[in-house]
């Protein structure tokens, strides 16, 4: 059952003095609670993790089930997506692959269009991060604790394992080209390798905190960092100089995407007291660092992202249902 | 068939009288022998991998005193020795902790609870804190651990306490509470001294590191 809403709310972002439209985009009546949320980059096509262990795939804007998995049992991993809380869950950008890592280190990528699987493999731990490139070739998977594996989905061939000097990453991107892989580790350093040898192309040591989450601009120029300093850091894809460093705010941020313009980042933030108090999705200027929107809604967020045409999806759940909203 | 069980010292002296191990030694074989078996029993399991994070922030003070006058919170020391798995002393080591304040809250802008250790000539290290609070996202009070040495493989791990609630006084029993435990090795015993208004709480951990 489908709500389609049109109604349009319009919040005032005190502590940032802007001006924030929330839509309510549709509600997805839903046999569990939904626990964690991905959308496609085309936004025809999202995911969501259940209570009863089933992720689901929903076509949009039906919001009509077209395909249901169950992985094993086992919880989600902590793979995020515009979320401060566990999800475990990819959907490559033209919706086609599923990735869900479990919490005992089980790896699987489903086909969404068939149901069929594509490659399924089991690491040590539960996954704390992955990455698709985004022609779904390739995915880093870390189990926690332990720097990433890259795989080659097509011979499903592992290809090589990055490098840490203690620990595993928080998160791995690819580069939009497909070049880079950036990882953000728990060692503190951000690091960038080349996607087809595995030799590290640079390294970045000037965090004191271990860094949560990375994305690269779509230019493939840029290099975008976050985590429990409470900022954001941009750097240099091709050297890993810092260019740019974005006001301090109040909490920790969780997880962070470029939008598919270049010219935001949507931010979920966590607070440093914990993720049962709720804090804020933010929307900057990418160019200025200035605040273009931002949303605390009454329930947490359980993920989301940029869709190509220049919004920003959010998802919150209850019991009975799934919520989209739009923010920009 | 039948199987035969062989201990350590009688593979020892069928190697012996077989030729296929040869002592260059004056000492007489049972003797050597029997310094082997003591060092066996010397011997540890290195100390379990627990989870790094959250907020591993690097570069904290080398101090051993993390609880400043006054501060609120159960007064806690924790001692113990680095040693590697054949049981021998590992000085120099070092040791970075952190844990949360009384009430659970990290210390993100600053390095209050948080602090470098060296592990001395015995291996043995201490710090005075307080008992971490619990902070939200996770079941137990813990303080991390991160231990490196030259020549020896990176530790990291948590410290649990037997007296947080949660394992309702049985940590064999209850120790699955908190989801990244998968032994109760990591919870130690508290021993608490003084007197009802001024409790203060000792816990000995040791760490045991594998050799590269």
């Amino acid at each position: 059952m489908i709500q389609v809403r049109s109604a349009v709310l319009l919040v005032i972002a005190g502590a940032s003095s802007c001006l924030a439209q929330v839509r309510s985009e549709m509600s997805i009546a839903t046999p569990a609670p939904v626990e964690a949320f991905v959308v496609a980059r085309d936004g025809k096509a999202a995911a969501g993790w259940g209570k009863d262990g089933k992720v689901r795939v929903w076509n949009l804007p039906a919001g009509q089930v077209i395909r249901s998995f169950e992985p094993n049992g086992e919880g989600a991993s902590q793979v995020c997506a515009l979320s401060n809380l566990p999800c475990g869950l990819l959907l490559s950008q033209d919706g086609r692959w599923l990735f869900f890592g479990d919490s005992k280190g089980g790896v699987h990528i489903w086909d969404s269009t068939t149901g069929d699987v594509r490659f399924e493999t089991s690491l040590a731990h539960y996954i704390s991060t992955a990455a698709l490139s985004r022609d779904g070739a390739t995915l880093a998977a870390a189990p926690t604790g332990e720097p990433a594996q890259v795989f080659d989905l097509r011979s499903k061939r592992r290809l090589f394992q990055l490098t840490s000097d203690f620990g595993g990453p928080m998160a791995v991107k690819f580069s939009p080209d497909g070049s880079l892989i950036a990882s953000a580790d728990t060692d503190t350093a951000i690091r960038v390798f080349d996607t087809h040898t595995g030799k590290l192309r640079w390294r970045f040591d000037e965090m004191t905190l271990e860094p949560f989450t990375i994305d690269f601009t779509p230019d493939n120029k840029f290099v975008l960092v976050g985590g429990p300093n409470k900022s954001l850091i941009l750097l240099d894809a091709s050297s890993g100089k810092a260019v740019l460093s974005y006001p301090k705010q109040k909490d920790v941020v969780r997880y962070l995407e470029v939008s598919p313009d270049g010219s935001a980042v949507a931010v979920a933030y966590v607070d440093e007291k914990g993720s049962n108090i709720l804090a804020p999705v933010m929307i900057f200027e990418l160019s200025s660092g200035n605040v273009r929107a931002q949303w605390t809604p009454e329930t947490p967020i359980i993920g989301g992202g940029w869709i190509s045409d220049g919004h920003l999806l959010l998802a919150t759940a209850t019991p009975e249902a799934l919520h989209i909203w739009s923010l920009r | 068939m039948n199987s035969l069980r062989l201990g350590r010292r009688e593979i020892l002296q069928k190697c012996l009288a077989l030729g296929s191990l040869t002592i260059l030694s004056a000492a007489f074989p049972s003797e050597l022998i029997a310094a082997w078996e003591e060092r066996e029993k010397l011997a540890r399991k290195p100390t379990p991998w627990n989870e790094l994070g959250p907020f591993y922030k690097k570069s904290a003070p080398h101090t051993a005193s993390l609880r400043a006058p006054g501060d609120p919170g159960i007064p806690l020391s924790v001692s113990g020795q680095v040693l590697d798995v054949r049981g021998d002393i590992v000085p120099e080591a070092k040791l970075e902790i952190w844990q949360t304040d009384h009430l659970g809250h990290y210390d993100l802008d600053g390095y209050r609870y948080r602090a470098t250790l060296i592990s001395d000539a015995g291996g043995k290290y201490s710090f005075d804190s307080v008992m971490p609070g619990h902070y939200p996202d996770r079941v137990c009070q813990h303080i991390h651990y991160l231990v490196t040495a030259p020549g020896h493989k990176t530790i990291t791990t948590q410290l649990y306490f037997a007296t947080d609630p949660v394992f309702e006084g049985d940590p064999g029993r209850n120790f699955s509470r908190e989801p990244l435990l998968a032994s109760a090795e990591l919870v130690r015993p508290v021993v608490l001294r003084g007197d009802p208004k001024n409790v203060f709480a000792d816990v000995n951990f040791e760490l045991v590191m594998e050799r590269l």
